[in-house]
């Protein structure tokens, strides 16, 4: 007997987590078959980012709290992860303001990633004991409050992150497969507390506050996990980026990523973790595809002109046509799920016979 | 050891309209309570209060010896007193199952969540509707989801707001025998508040009542004490609950 835990739930997100790990999986060994340098660094990237999608989700979708603050994190996470594993000789160059023993320093990008991960969920926690007392509406507002605030610092703080310069010379060790681990334990961790009792307390807070009160739910502590937890996600997964990627400057961690992962997590269904990856895949192609017009193109004797803006201008479309008919995006609460045992059961009638 | 909730006059004031004056109402484990009362007479308000939704302007409320007064709603139902609203409030995009493990989830006692879980949706008969959405539910299996949900935190007082409005007459029948069932059954065996318009089941129910009018306790006695007392027929039941032989009181 697990006490608080529901065996039902546990299973349902074992397998799921089952199902996603094999489907991305998929995706890596196609990628790796095709051995092509720009599908390696765009399936790099769309990993990475969709372990931060699965990051807002865990807040947002959890929650119900629209969120504008959570790229911040994936800032702090990026920056901080840098700035430990920039290797020395560049800081001393780049960075001469930096404390010495930050600038001697190179962690080596797993503790990187993990001092990053620590750091933004310290940050999230000093912030989120003040927010998460707020109402839902003024909640939203103040992680907004938060995105500005870190922006700035980032920006203006020339002695730590070169200010709108930005870093770089990180290493870059991120491979698809490094990314796929990455995203399959980022999921897990979602998943995981989608199923547990902290994670369903949110939900029904989400629903009906006055209602999960009622029922012995204290909303402060369980909002400020969720925060915390999805920053400190959030904080990886801009580890990872930023050993992605060798250089970036702040510009990175604001409106457009905020808007871009909102999109993703609307159209692909905010209350599912199988949502939030969906909402990436579907979002990374209509971007990738609408690169072509935003470029102009030829189609036969046709020369269609330079459409700027395609990309924003399409994705923000995609929102409007999702919440119009489909309001609770492509996944809605639901998680994909492989008939795992269903298909185990026929193999050993098969076996059998 | 059996405990006792308590109100010692409790007021409550909404801008210059008394809600509440100095009501006192007890409610002892393992009892069925019925408050009644015309709309508007203060019966959600004190409820309200008891579970700490409201903080009464003056007065106190009890379970056992401990003063819960002021304390956080979250608070108050760990202490064991469970409740359900008087306009559904579900977990709408949550299946049955779901709803119900909120509360199974946060019981004291340590359950095993998927038995119980299974126990709670077979006594309050909603198991065939265990994976839909509580929202797409017909209003009869809400009201029973609602109760299923509260029972799941292991409450030792349950304050039902209204628990058969809108529902049929056959229905709200079958409702009120579950209730008689749960407020008997060894599994949970808490002291029960009814609220309801329908005297009839009120009187069939309860082994005490507690009427109010305008904020005021106007009588306090059993189903019987109550048909007959000519302050209750004035103000709510009318005559002819006084003289109504179906009414069936034993």
């Amino acid at each position: 007997m697990i006490t608080g835990w529901s065996r039902r739930r546990l299973a349902s997100a074992a397998r799921s987590w089952l199902s996603l790990s094999v489907l991305l999986t998929l995706v890596v060994v196609i990628a790796s078959i095709l051995d092509s340098k720009s599908i390696t660094l765009i399936v790099t990237s769309f990993l990475i980012y969709t372990s931060m999608v699965v990051a807002y989700q865990m807040f947002m979708g959890n929650s119900g709290v629209v969120s504008f603050g959570q790229v911040a994190f994936f800032g702090i996470g990026a920056y901080s992860a840098a700035l430990l594993n920039i290797p020395p000789e560049i800081k001393e160059v780049a960075l001469p303001s930096l404390p010495t023993i930050l600038r001697q320093t190179q962690t080596g990008a797993l503790l990187a990633i993990v001092i990053a991960t620590a750091f933004s969920g310290v940050v999230a926690l000093l912030i989120g004991t003040v927010i998460s007392r707020m109402r839902e509406d003024a909640m939203g507002i103040a992680t907004f409050a938060l995105l500005v605030i870190v922006y700035t610092i980032i920006h203006n703080w020339g002695e730590v992150t070169r200010g709108g310069l930005g870093l770089y010379d990180i290493p870059k060790v991120m491979t698809p497969v490094y990314a796929l681990i990455g995203l399959i334990i980022i999921a897990g961790v979602a998943l995981l507390y989608k199923a547990s009792p902290i994670g369903l307390r949110i939900q029904g807070a989400r629903e009906d506050a006055l209602a999960a009160q009622s029922l012995g739910s204290h909303l402060v502590p369980v909002r400020l996990f969720c925060f915390v937890l999805s920053a400190m996600v959030m904080g990886a997964g801009g580890g990872m980026w930023a050993h992605s990627i060798r250089a970036f400057g702040p510009a990175s961690f604001f409106f457009r990523d905020t808007f871009n992962m909102i999109a993703m997590m609307v159209i692909g269904g905010q209350a599912s973790v199988t949502g939030a990856i969906a909402g990436s895949v579907v979002v990374a192609v209509v971007s990738e595809l609408m690169r072509f017009p935003e470029k102009g193109m030829v189609i036969g004797t046709i020369q269609i002109p330079k459409i700027y803006g395609a990309v924003q201008l399409s994705v923000a479309l995609l929102i409007l046509v999702t919440l119009i008919l489909r309001p609770s995006g492509i996944m809605g609460s639901k998680e994909l799920e492989f008939p795992f045992s269903q298909c185990i059961r026929n193999l050993n009638k098969r076996i059998r016979k | 050891m059996s405990k006792t909730l308590r109100t010692s006059k409790i007021s409550k004031n909404f801008g210059g309209v008394q809600a509440l004056l100095e009501v006192s109402l007890e409610l002892p484990e393992g009892t069925i309570i019925g408050l009644i009362g015309a709309n508007g007479s203060g019966k959600t308000t004190l409820v309200h209060v008891i579970t700490g939704v409201l903080q009464p302007d003056s007065g106190h409320v009890y379970v056992g010896d401990t003063d819960i007064t002021g304390w956080r709603t979250d608070r108050i139902a760990c202490l064991g007193i469970g409740r359900t609203f008087q306009i559904t409030r579900l977990f709408g995009t949550l299946s049955v199952v779901e709803n119900v493990e909120f509360g199974v989830m946060s019981a004291p006692n340590g359950e095993d969540v998927d038995s119980m879980v299974n126990h709670l949706l077979n006594r309050l008969k909603i198991d065939k509707w265990a994976s839909e959405k509580a929202s797409v539910l017909p209003f009869g299996v809400q009201r029973r989801l609602e109760i299923a949900r509260a029972l799941g935190t292991g409450p030792r007082f349950l304050l039902l707001d209204e628990p058969a409005a809108g529902l049929n007459e056959e229905e709200a029948y079958e409702l009120l025998e579950m209730i008689q069932g749960i407020s008997i059954d060894p599994d949970f065996g808490c002291g029960i508040l009814i609220i309801d318009h329908n005297p009839r089941l009120i009187l069939r129910l309860c082994e005490r009542i507690h009427v109010l009018d305008e904020g005021k306790t106007i009588a306090e006695g059993t189903p019987l004490e109550i048909r007959h007392d000519t302050k209750v027929i004035e103000a709510y039941l009318g005559k002819r609950y006084a003289s109504d032989e179906k009414v069936e009181l034993e």
